[in-house]
């Protein structure tokens, strides 16, 4: 409730000079004084004088104190006062407003680069809290795959009014009526007397008010915000309007999140199956990919690859011998010794990949791991002939990866080797045919059990 | 006496700045007003805020121009400029930091963060 203070309304109009003119037209001496003092004029027996009160709104704020003429001064001071009071109205609704828009706009930004459900809901719930008076607020979404409701998230504000914690125990749940109604009905609810709903038959007992609101997507329900307290407030229609808004940012971000999860696993599942084609081939490289797969992550790992560069490095081990559908049956499935002619075939598996891959956008990024895989550290590699650092790491990890599955298994022309027989292999290769930090790091994966 | 300046070329800006920052007049500090960049620099001379909240695009000297001549040519180090610039107005960063500028608030600001951070360059608890 704005109050208006008549000290500092006076000094208002002293500024303006607008009372001294006034006054100075009238020919009698008044006095103005609130409560505590006299604000102007002198202080000479007032006793004799009538007093005139100066309003605003409904409260009395002080006195003019003179004769007839002074109730025309208190008239118009009142007059300003109200003025006054309408104005700092104004200006309070327009903060609220300022809050508000705030709230939304950090909201919008938060939610725009999360792809996260937890980040979503937590940061949703924490300013909900803080612009709307709850002791706890809680996000029920529909599990897309039992179809029921359930919480996904429930904040309590802990007894100093100021954090939060995340509820193990959730008060509001979906089987509460009130809260069953606003996810059949699609229509958000204020109850602002909880125990005497009807409704209420599962007994939220701490729970005085709610303030619930659906979220929905394309006109479907998936889930509801609700807020409640536990102290006997009334919410408004302005706590509405403010939580739909939260609501409409919150349904946005999670249709996102579905979208982007539901992406990436399709684009998994095809590079998957992309690579099972090679597979399909000939029973002995069945399982290459994704043991050469395994290898190279548990060494990128060692070696402290970032997330980003360990996800290329899955990709491009799955598919790394995607080339091979480029090479005849003849030559891929032969059980005796390759010609030259068939060796050089076989070798453009490697340039065949990057042929493959380089028409699909997000795959061009594994390409020089894929068309890499044999080079040689010592550059007398192919199809390139790079050197070193100059070959990508991921191929550089696919290499020893590849080699060790490989020289492990049995071929159509040769049994597989022994493990330390190859291990042996590797570490003299290494620094000629093979990387030495990669090859130190396989070596060190071995030791610690983490490959077998 | 602490003293906190206001400065917009628009009264319905100050009104609100004031509105927001009204509760630190009971705690005795004293809000001053003015309405372009060549009044701001006389007052923050004479009267020594230890905050400013300064509009940038003003007649008669802009925020940059005030800021400028308050902490280079002046060396007020003590006097806390906010520069207040209009949300997706291109607001020149580089420049805010060069002039000398404390720190800078998007308009509309939120009520709460202009109550904290005076807080807290004040020293005064609401």
């Amino acid at each position: 409730m704005p109050r208006i203070k008549l000290k500092k309304l006076i000094s208002k109009f002293e500024e303006s000079q607008v009372i001294k003119q006034v006054i100075s037209s009238i020919d009698t001496p008044i006095i103005i004084k609130d409560e505590e003092k006299v604000l102007y004029g002198e202080e000479i027996s007032i006793i004799s004088k009538e007093k005139y009160e100066i309003k605003a709104g409904d409260e009395i704020i002080g006195w003019v104190y003179g004769n007839k003429s002074a109730a025309t001064i208190a008239s118009l001071i009142t007059y300003m006062a109200n003025s006054e009071l309408e104005k700092k109205g104004l200006a309070g609704e327009t903060l609220d407003k300022y809050r508000e828009i705030n709230v939304l706009y950090k909201i919008s930004k938060k939610l725009a680069s999360s792809i996260d459900l937890n980040t979503i809901t937590g940061t949703v719930l924490y300013q909900a809290m803080k612009y709307i008076e709850s002791c706890c607020a809680s996000i029920i979404l529909m599990n897309e795959e039992t179809g029921m409701f359930e919480v996904v998230s429930e904040f309590h504000k802990k007894p100093d009014l100021k954090t939060l914690i995340k509820s193990s125990k959730p008060i509001m749940k979906p089987d509460n009526g009130i809260i069953r109604s606003v996810i059949l009905t699609g229509k958000a609810e204020i109850v602002n007397n909880v125990r005497g709903d009807l409704r209420n038959y599962n007994d939220i007992k701490e729970i005085s008010s709610i303030i619930c609101v659906p979220l929905l997507i394309k006109s479907k329900v998936i889930g509801i915000i609700v807020l409640g307290s536990d102290k006997p407030i009334n919410y408004e229609a302005d706590d509405l309007s403010l939580l739909n808004t939260f609501a409409f940012q919150t349904s946005v971000a999670i249709e996102n999140l579905k979208l982007y999860d539901g992406l990436r696993e399709a684009f998994f599942q095809t590079v998957q199956a992309l690579s099972d084609t090679i597979e399909m081939r000939d029973n002995y490289t069945s399982g290459h990919a994704k043991r050469v797969a395994h290898y190279s992550m548990i060494i990128g790992e060692i070696l402290g690859l970032s997330r980003s560069e360990l996800a290329k490095l899955k990709l491009a081990a799955l598919l790394h011998d995607i080339g091979k559908m480029g090479v005849s049956d003849t030559i891929l499935l032969k059980k005796s010794k390759l010609s030259e002619e068939e060796a050089a075939a076989m070798m453009r598996h490697a340039e065949y990949g990057s042929e493959i891959l380089k028409n699909v956008k997000k795959l061009r990024e594994i390409i020089p791991g894929v068309r890499g895989h044999h080079e040689r550290y010592d550059g007398y590699g192919y199809p390139d002939a790079l050197k070193g650092e100059d070959i990508s790491i991921i191929a550089r990890i696919i290499c020893v990866a590849d080699y060790f599955d490989a020289m492990t298994t049995d071929r159509p022309y040769r049994k597989g080797y022994s493990a330390e027989f190859v291990l042996s292999d590797i570490r003299k290769g290494s620094g000629s045919q093979f990387d030495p930090n990669v090859v130190s790091a396989f070596l060190k994966a071995i030791k610690e059990q983490k490959l077998i | 006496m602490t003293k906190i300046l206001i400065v917009d070329d628009e009264p319905h800006i100050r009104r609100l700045l004031e509105e927001t920052l009204e509760d630190f007049e009971d705690e005795g500090v004293e809000i001053l007003t003015a309405k372009n960049g060549k009044e701001a620099l006389q007052i923050i001379l004479d009267e020594r805020p230890g905050v400013v909240y300064l509009d940038i695009m003003m007649p008669e000297m802009n925020g940059y121009d005030v800021c400028e001549a308050v902490k280079k040519q002046y060396n007020l180090s003590e006097v806390y400029i906010v520069l207040l610039t209009a949300k997706g107005q291109e607001f020149d960063k580089k420049k805010g930091f060069e002039a000398g500028a404390d720190i800078y608030m998007t308009k509309p600001f939120d009520p709460d963060i202009v109550v904290a951070k005076t807080s807290e360059v004040l020293g005064i608890q609401i």
